[in-house]
């Protein structure tokens, strides 16, 4: 019983059992009475007619006549006719009947072979006070209506039995295509994250749920996956500032500015968590709530006219397209800091003389937002590899950084619905961000 | 000047307060977050150092109680946590700053310092004037011993910013913060080459800088002129 309570296909079967039952029931029982109701009013109709036919007869005011009439007109023999006198006594007629009221009522009657019959009977009252009494065989009503039960209870029966079943199967076919689902998720919970569940490709409501299911595993999988890159890359990659850390603590009071070296080691290393740890926070999610209407132009204008001094303290020649006007909900800081990382990286990574244009314009559902210059550029093969955490390309081997400034361009980019691709700009690189348009 | 240093870390701690009571000041330490919130009822202080992790109540309950209950000694809170959102909270609760660990002691030292300049009514002044240079906030105009001198904008911030902390260090951080709004490091000095415009501007036609580089630690506006 606890195991019916639980199961939902009990639950379900049970539920539409009970409702096609009263729906036959009620279609049962209105038939039933409907029936009941024609068939007795036609019977009447004919009684009726019958009586008629005899009181319309001559002499029909009195017993006598009356009774002479029945002998004389016996009628087609559907019906069985009895007089009683005004003391109720019966004085006539060939079937043998109970004193009658006034009118119509069925009665039950024993025939000439003594078995019981289900009679029709109509009486009225003639003049001299005889009553005259037609009885019509009404058995044949019975049999309709047992002949209208009859489907109705195989039908009931019948729904009752393939609900039963089918409730069965119901449970079985609902388990069936749940297992695959509970078996991932019991094979994941023993720490198997590579397993999936098996859908179909025609793709009904479980295989929809299957594939929703794989989905969120996929992205668990995903930020595991990060997670576990980023703790083998902060392993790997802080071996290196921390042996260097180590070799100049060394040669405290040995060598000049060891000390200051020592001071900006360590504040490299920091500065390297505080990335891993931002790019963390952006592709951790959850970063909506921070969102806000921003004016994007405004914003890159700063942004732009902030960095013109520095890029040409550093024989840098720096340009802007800005479009104006251009809206977008997102987090200023990080929007900010996602074009600082940009024309960060342009500086850093060109030599004097370079040109650096930043461009923001948009298109019909997008917004395009680029750092491009005419330096050397990279590699076809290396591009992509740009945006990966930690990379270095082997021309920027001795230049500062760490190889995440455009690492967090990206988580950003991502962070805000959009994406970052990496463009040769002939001959130099162009950084593009593509945005969603908020708004209209 | 008085300090209340709420802070559970020994080490931590030990390093301010030496260093703290090195530049004359007297520190009094709590070490979880009841002592810290009874000390700042019950006692005056110039500024509050609150750590945000702290055993027993949580630096932000304690920050929340004690501008709930009326303190308004300027509190800077110390975090381990640098999260977009963990800032936010920590100034909606009433911090007048906030510092993420690890912090350079000089930066401490400055924003302290900087909290407690703050007077009210400088907030509201529509003009500074330090040595021979009056800023107008208004207008938007500087002049130099009566020569106008023609800012952008940023300079024009960058300027009031050191000109509010005359006489105190401002760091680039602060510069970033309050300049910019970034709270974030750029690669790129914008910060240097920004001031050094500004200086060259208040420069010329002078014998004297009223700027001063301080290696390591920031920038500041001699209070003299």
């Amino acid at each position: 019983m606890a195991s019916f309570r639980s199961s939902a296909a009990y639950r379900i079967a049970v539920t539409y059992t009970v409702i096609c039952a009263w729906t036959i029931l009620l279609l049962g029982a209105g038939t039933w009475f409907v029936a009941d109701r024609e068939i007795r009013r036609e019977r009447d109709q004919d009684i009726t007619a019958e009586l008629d036919r005899i009181a319309r007869g001559p002499g029909w005011e009195n017993a006598k006549a009356a009774l002479r009439q029945i002998q004389v007109e016996r009628g087609d023999g559907r019906f069985g006719y009895a007089l009683f006198d005004a003391r109720g006594r019966q004085i006539g007629g060939d079937a043998d009947l109970p004193r009658p009221r006034s009118g119509f009522e069925s009665a039950s009657v024993r025939d000439d072979k003594g078995s019981q019959r289900s009679m029709r009977i109509g009486t009225i009252v003639l003049a001299d006070g005889t009553r005259l009494a037609v009885a019509s065989d009404h058995s044949e009503l019975e049999e309709v209506k047992k002949k209208i039960l009859v489907p109705f209870l195989a039908a009931f029966c019948s729904l009752l039995a393939i609900n039963v079943l089918g409730g069965l199967w119901l449970r079985s076919y609902l388990l069936n295509r749940l297992k695959p689902i509970t078996a991932t998720a019991d094979a994941i919970v023993t720490g198997d994250i590579e397993w999936r569940v098996p859908v179909a490709s025609e793709g009904d409501e479980f295989d929809a749920a299957g594939r929703a299911f794989n989905l969120m595993l996929d992205r668990i999988a995903g930020l595991m996956e990060n997670l576990r890159q980023v703790s083998s890359d902060i392993a790997h990659d802080l071996r290196k500032p921390l042996i260097r850390l180590l070799l100049q603590t060394d040669r405290l009071g040995r060598t000049d500015g060891a000390e200051q070296r020592v001071l900006e080691l360590g504040d490299e290393m920091l500065m390297l968590f505080t990335s891993i740890l931002r790019i963390a926070e952006v592709e951790g999610g959850g970063l909506e709530r921070s969102f806000e209407l921003i004016e994007l132009s405004a914003l890159m204008e700063e942004v732009a006219e902030s960095f013109a001094p520095a890029l040409v303290d550093s024989d840098h020649a720096m340009d802007w397209i800005i479009e104006p006007d251009i809206d977008i909900v997102g987090n200023r800081e990080l929007l900010a800091q996602l074009a600082t990382n940009l024309l960060d990286n342009a500086r850093i990574h060109t030599p004097a003389g370079t040109e650096i244009l930043l461009r923001l314009e948009s298109e019909m559902t997008t917004l395009r937002l680029s750092v491009e210059d005419n330096g050397p550029g990279v590699s076809e093969e290396e591009r992509p590899k740009l945006l990966q955490r930690f990379y270095r390309s082997e021309a920027s081997r001795t230049t500062p950084g760490n190889g995440l400034g455009l690492s967090l361009v990206a988580a950003v980019a991502r962070a805000h619905g959009g994406s970052v691709s990496v463009e040769s700009a002939d001959p130099g690189l162009r950084i593009v961000v593509t945005l969603p348009r908020s708004g209209g | 000047m008085r300090i209340l240093l709420a802070e559970d870390d020994d080490e931590t701690a030990g390093h301010l307060e030496s260093g703290l009571s090195e530049l004359g000041h007297a520190v009094v330490r709590a070490t979880d977050g009841e002592a810290a919130l009874e000390l700042g009822i019950s006692e005056r202080f110039d500024v509050i150092v609150l750590d945000r992790m702290m055993p027993k109540r949580e630096g932000l309950d304690v920050l929340r109680r004690l501008r709930a209950v009326g303190v308004g000694t300027p509190i800077l809170l110390l975090t381990a946590k640098g999260g977009i959102g963990d800032r936010v909270d920590g100034l909606d609760a009433g911090a007048d700053d906030y510092v993420v660990k690890p912090f350079a002691f000089s930066e401490l030292v400055a924003r302290m310092n900087a909290l407690i300049r703050r007077a009210p009514s400088s907030d509201t002044a529509t003009r500074i004037e330090v040595g021979d240079i009056v800023l107008d906030l208004l207008r938007r105009t500087v002049t130099r011993a009566s020569r106008p001198i023609a800012l952008q904008p940023r300079e024009f911030t960058l300027l009031e910013v050191l000109m509010r902390n005359a006489g105190k260090v401002v760091t680039r951080t602060m510069f970033l913060e309050q300049v910019w709004g970034f709270h974030f490091d750029p690669q790129t000095n914008i910060v240097e080459s920004h001031l050094s415009r500004l200086r060259a501007k208040l420069r010329e036609g002078f014998l004297d800088d009223p700027i001063e580089t301080l290696r390591g630690l920031g920038y500041r506006m001699r209070s003299d002129g």
